[in-house]
């Protein structure tokens, strides 16, 4: 039972064989159009960061609470976090190289076409400057990844020194429940600013003090699904066998209390510029339902809320693992549909052969191929960082026997 | 109408005497605890219906709440707020509230009726510390002949409990 994951041949072929088909794609997308090929880096590595950070939201959240039933499986949310390090990588060579093709506070000459509407967007631009300029994002982006590198790391550090700890590990987990309140303090207030900065500078026009909270409660929301999904497969591999049904309706009660903040997130948002119909505030959701497709829009919240909230309100089908898990992937679908509407409608119309008068859902080759790939890292880096802990299963924890007992009663 | 009363300060020693009390067929007529025992409702699989009831007070509550807004601002009595929609996206406010206040009461209601509780009534049942940390199991002793209520309170004795009374 306490036993070390492997990270086997078979998993480390996909995730190979995932990398590679990223790469082939990246590179033509490069060659055709580095509109797109930046737009897709952005996109991809967007989701997964957000999916770490709101992982180790998740695991914090345990921490703070004292929950019990999770701690059997905190390696997960823990390792997770672990894209942290990638991203910045990604995060970097976008910021450095990719600016100008991405961002149009950047380059503003070539996002608008239309020259009447120029000036008015570059004064706009000119008021925005001392923030939005080159040199303070770079200062930004270095010093959010320095925060979550910090605080992340000082939660999976003290994680290694309890299961070292043969003595009894209470003191460790003090520190962590201390760490997570950190965590939490410095997420909250980095993510408000890098929600801005990385997804709301796309349309520098712009602004909704809402946004960042919307895709801090996102993150969180579907970090959650994807933890599930992850557990699911470690519980099928037989390396945490002790999963019930109490266990999985917690997890659901995760997701189903998720829908509900996600809805209300995305709603409040929604409402208050359709209420207040200030047409600054307005061409955000006019773009996105009008010009670019009014079925994505009802999509994503039909996906993101009314289904994990139809499907897990009977109590036998949210204790059932299956349909728990189907309906994890719907939601990660729903995730990257969720990001794909803030970054892409502002940015097809850069594409090559697309023109701001018509503008329409792009998701072709580039996309999927890149979005693999990404997803090819994030199995490498997760499953490395898995297969690097002695145990699957935390051994010191002062919480573990509650969770491998853990049981409802309804 | 005499009742024997057993009093245990430890849910693990009443999950004990409950075990052996439903082995023997013992006809328990009150288990009084401070706290819920999930365990011991699962045990003796006493469910509780109030749940789907809920569910059902928050449907009427949704579609309550919206014909009452729909017949309010669209049929009786439209005004021309800032040029929006009568059949408005404000709704979903004022739905989410009413839901929550309208099942929050009418479950309250149905707890009520179902225990056949009201406020001043008096108590059925009274001993001390019943309000307290102490956990109470009743046996009417109508329904006990000689021999089992002798295994019934070696059963009391034998699991600790803190007293054997009849009231």
């Amino acid at each position: 039972m306490k036993k070390r994951f492997e990270f086997s041949k078979k998993l480390k072929t996909i995730s190979f064989v995932l990398m590679l088909i990223g790469l082939i794609t990246a590179v033509m997308a490069f060659a055709a159009d580095k509109h797109r090929f930046w737009t897709n880096i952005l996109y991809s590595n967007y989701m997964f960061l957000l999916l770490a950070l709101g992982a180790a939201f998740w695991m914090s959240l345990q921490y703070i609470a004292e929950a019990g039933w999770s701690s059997a499986f905190k390696r997960v949310p823990e390792t997770i976090a672990c894209y942290i390090a990638p991203a910045f990588i990604f995060m970097l060579a976008l910021v450095f190289f990719g600016l100008k093709y991405v961002y149009p506070w950047a380059n503003p000459e070539e996002h608008i076409e239309d020259f009447s509407k120029y000036h008015e967007f570059k004064e706009i631009l000119d008021v925005k400057a001392p923030y939005l300029n080159k040199n303070f994002f770079i200062v930004r982006t270095l010093v959010f990844f320095l925060v979550w590198f910090a605080t992340v790391g000082i939660l999976r550090k003290l994680s290694k020194k309890e299961d070292a700890d043969k003595s009894g590990a209470l003191k460790w987990f003090e520190k962590s429940r201390f760490y997570a309140k950190v965590y939490i303090f410095g997420f909250a207030l980095t993510f408000i600013f890098a929600g801005f900065d990385y997804l709301m500078s796309l349309e520098p026009y712009w602004y909704s003090t809402l946004f960042s909270i919307k895709e801090i409660i996102s993150g969180f929301f579907h970090a959650s699904a994807l933890i599930i999904l992850i557990v699911y497969f470690l519980n099928k591999k037989a390396y945490l066998p002790f999963m019930n049904s109490s266990h999985w309706h917690d997890f659901s009660k995760y997701l189903f209390m998720g829908s509900i903040l996600f809805a209300y997130a995305w709603y409040f948002q929604y409402m208050l510029i359709w209420y207040g119909n200030i047409p600054e505030e307005g061409e955000y959701y006019f773009l996105r339902r009008f010009h670019f497709s009014q079925f994505l829009f009802t999509l994503n919240i039909a996906i993101n809320f009314m289904v994990p909230f139809l499907v897990l309100l009977p109590n036998k089908l949210a204790k059932n693992p299956k349909v728990l898990v189907t309906i994890a992937v719907i939601l990660l679908g729903g995730f990257a549909l969720d990001v794909y509407l803030s970054v892409f409608p502002p940015l097809v119309h850069t594409f090559k052969g697309m023109s701001e008068q018509h503008i329409h859902p792009v998701f072709g080759l580039y996309e999927i191929g890149i979005l693999l790939g990404f997803i090819g890292i994030f199995m490498f880096v997760f499953f490395r960082n898995m297969a690097k802990r002695k145990h699957v299963i935390p051994v010191n924890h002062p919480y573990i026997e509650e969770s491998l007992l853990h049981h409802n009663a309804h | 109408m005499s009742k024997l009363v057993a009093v245990y300060n430890d849910d693990r020693k009443l999950m004990q005497a409950a075990e052996q009390l439903k082995a023997a067929n013992a006809p328990v007529e009150e288990v009084i605890t401070p706290f819920v025992i999930e365990e011991l409702l699962e045990k003796f699989h006493v469910k509780s219906n109030i749940p789907l009831l809920a569910f059902f007070y928050g449907l009427f509550g949704v579609t309550s709440v919206f014909a009452a807004l729909y017949y309010t601002f669209v049929i009786s009595y439209p005004l021309n707020i800032g040029g929006k929609p009568n059949l408005s996206l404000t709704f979903p406010v004022l739905m989410f509230v009413g839901t929550v206040l309208t099942t929050v009461l009418t479950t309250v209601v149905t707890f009520f009726v179902q225990t056949k509780m009201y406020p001043g009534k008096n108590p059925e049942f009274a001993y001390p510390g019943i309000n307290d940390d102490k956990m109470l199991v009743l046996i009417d002793k109508a329904d006990l002949t000689p021999d089992v209520e002798t295994k019934v309170r070696q059963i009391f004795e034998t699991t600790g409990a803190e007293k054997i009374d009849e009231v």
